[in-house]
């Protein structure tokens, strides 16, 4: 093992890596906070050019995407109220009240250190739980494993949609699309309506990019038409907050003292548990974590009343909460090939672009890759906390770009997202049927991440699938016979019961 | 007719397509079908669901859907789409970078900026940036067309 470390640790320290890292992060906080864009769209613009950069220096850019925009949602939900991620919403609460108490720089670094602290945290949970699970993982066979997928895409599925029917329409849609292609067993066609060019399947950048980036642009711009300008609308928060003098009149309501951030830490710990504990269990999500810390911290504090009103505590359980997420949801990921949420599965697409196959052998056969990822995220950790630092002073002018300079950008870089990847036309125009797609799915409120992911995760749930029936002379009863199969499924009713009572009592308060 | 009429009736539609005809006539043997098809009875089942779900809110006063296609604001933005067409298929005629300089001042302008000195600076910066990242520092060659 130690070996696995010092080689993973030879393979980090490349100035490029670094570079990238530190580019990820940026790039991710520029998205995250503005509002509407989010870092899971700078992963899927990005994404098709990591492979042109090596393995790790790619897979760094897609880390500090991601912590980056972890962060950079809370910038606009602190100055702003507008959540600029959907985890942020939480943050909203204390942030902005003190944005308006004129303390705004004193929220924006409450919410950094404590994303910082809480995310390293949770990536040495995962490092120190990544290679028991999978030795685990090792001893589960194909009914285990198809019962673990199946959990996973009903937790996605119940937890991430307003609705549950809508949750699992999302669920099968994507299992469909990812039956296009060829037959896993017999070499088959199947669906493809004779366009050889879909013989593999859909291509992830196409498919990923129009949904996620294109039919952003389509809903954001309709959504331009019909509130004008929402940019406009920006400027001129940004632009009361200077004429105010929020920004410049008194630095020291802006300065977070050792004492005050101190008084957070304990909160800051707490949240870090909850959320980590939730990010183990696939598709559950970050907004579910920053939402119990929150409630927690507010239990546990001595100053309960000034919840809502600007309190530290609460800005440091929101970010706490929903950052601690982020480790522990790779642990599927890297032990199972389970992709926990969106950003996951899009890590799991770069790892697949890269030829690497996440699973319960990569530790074994890529050990010193994965350990070059640990050492990745810690390191963005480092870069998300100095970037940060240095980001929240300008911040506002990042926040003020206008629009139209952001989509026409997205439309653009949609195009080469999709053509980079196989050279192939036939892709830029796929991009466009799933952006038109993407957009009236999410008309009937369908969450397009859910398709993403279980599209993902289709062709592996059949292979187990077909591979139990074959292993069990076609008894389908060989799902209920093996204990750890029969717990997941158990786990899965468990498990949508508890999502929808807490949703219940979420929409009753 | 509510949302979840709407949403019912088009997977049903869907269903009836894949189950009666696309299945059948793309995919060979029983064993290759076995998981598009239990896809299909579990979208089906779904689709009966939202049907009921939305006959209960017809009934119970929510008749208009929360959306239509067929709004302004709707319309204005999927016009986005045929411009994406002609755009795309541009490409490989005039060549990407030419293209993209034109195209970016047609989006501009049609997403509200109307600074000339704007228009110009990013229809040239952002093609340049593509070319030196894509071109000279990843070696990606794009459809050259005609012109550029």
């Amino acid at each position: 093992m130690l070996e696995q470390v010092l080689s993973g640790l030879n393979m980090v320290m490349i100035p490029q890596n670094f570079l990238w890292a530190a580019v990820g992060v940026l790039f991710g906080m520029i998205l995250g906070s503005i509002p509407g864009l989010t870092d899971n769209m700078g992963i899927v613009l990005l994404l098709p050019f990591t492979y042109y950069l090596g393995p790790i220096a790619g897979i760094a850019l897609l880390m500090g995407l991601t912590k980056g925009g972890n962060f950079g949602g809370s910038i606009p939900a602190v100055l702003f109220n507008i959540p600029g991620t959907p985890q942020a919403m939480v943050t909203c609460m204390d942030g902005y009240p003190l944005t308006q108490q004129g303390k705004s720089g004193k929220a924006l670094k409450q919410a950094l250190y404590s994303s910082v602290v809480a995310d390293a945290c949770s990536d040495l949970i995962l490092i120190f739980l990544a290679a028991p699970v999978a030795l685990i993982a090792l001893k589960i066979g194909p009914p285990e494993y198809a019962s673990i997928i199946i959990f996973s895409l009903v937790v996605i599925g119940v937890a991430a949609s307003d609705s549950p029917l809508r949750g699992f329409l999302a669920v099968l849609l994507g299992l469909l699309l990812g039956t296009v292609g060829t037959d896993p067993e017999f070499g088959t066609s199947r669906l493809i309506f004779n366009v050889i060019d879909l013989a593999d399947g859909f291509h992830i950048m196409p498919m990923v990019i129009g949904m996620l980036a294109f039919s952003e642009v389509l809903v954001q711009v309709e959504k331009q038409m019909k509130v004008s300008l929402e940019s406009k609308f920006l400027e001129s928060e940004v632009g009361q907050a200077i004429l105010n003098g929020k920004g410049e009149d008194h630095p020291e309501d802006h300065r977070l003292s050792w004492k005050e951030f101190k008084s957070t830490l304990p909160t800051i710990f707490r949240s870090t548990g909850i959320g980590a504990a939730i990010g183990i269990i696939p598709g559950i999500g970050t907004t579910v974590g920053s939402y119990l810390s929150y409630i927690m911290a507010k239990q546990y504090s001595k100053h309960p009343e000034k919840f809502g009103k600007g309190a530290l505590e609460g800005i440091a359980a929101a970010e706490a909460g929903n950052n601690a997420v982020n480790g522990p949801n790779l642990i599927p990921l890297v032990t199972l090939g389970i992709p926990g949420n969106l950003a996951a599965a899009l890590i799991l697409g770069g790892f697949m672009m890269k030829g690497l196959v996440p699973g319960p052998t990569f530790m074994q056969t890529n050990g010193d890759m994965l350990y070059a990822l640990f050492i990745i995220l810690l390191l963005s950790n480092l870069f998300t906390l100095l970037i940060g630092y240095f980001y929240i002073k300008r911040v506002s002018v990042v926040t003020a770009i206008p629009k139209s300079y952001l989509f026409t950008g997205i439309v653009v870089f949609s195009i080469i997202g999709s053509y980079v990847s196989y050279a192939s036309m036939l892709d830029v125009y796929a991009m466009l049927i799933f952006g038109v797609l993407g957009y009236a799915l999410t008309k009937f409120k369908i969450n397009l991440p859910t398709i993403i992911v279980a599209f993902f995760l289709g062709p592996m749930l059949e292979a187990k699938f077909r591979q139990s029936l074959s292993i069990s002379g076609d008894d389908a009863t060989v799902f209920l016979t093996k204990p750890i199969s029969l717990a997941f499924l158990i786990l899965t009713f468990a498990a949508v019961y508890f999502l929808l009572k807490r949703k219940k009592k979420i929409a009753l308060d | 007719m509510n949302d979840e009429l709407k949403l019912g009736s088009i997977i049903l539609a869907g269903c009836c397509f894949m189950w009666f005809y696309a299945i059948p006539n793309t995919i060979k043997g029983p064993m290759a079908a076995l998981f598009p098809n239990s896809l299909i009875i579990g979208m089906t089942i779904l689709s009966v669901l939202f049907i009921l779900t939305g006959i209960k809110k017809y009934k119970a006063g929510e008749r208009q859907g929360s959306f239509t296609f067929l709004n302004k604001s709707s319309l204005r933005s999927l016009i986005i789409v045929p411009m994406m067409l002609v755009y795309i298929s541009l490409i490989e005629i005039v060549g990407f970078y030419a293209i993209t300089c034109v195209f970016i001042i047609v989006f501009m302008v049609y997403f509200g900026t109307r600074k000339l000195l704007s228009l110009c600076l990013f229809s040239t910066l952002l093609p340049l940036l593509v070319y030196l990242i894509i071109r000279k520092v990843l070696s990606f060659p794009f459809p050259a067309g005609f012109l550029f």
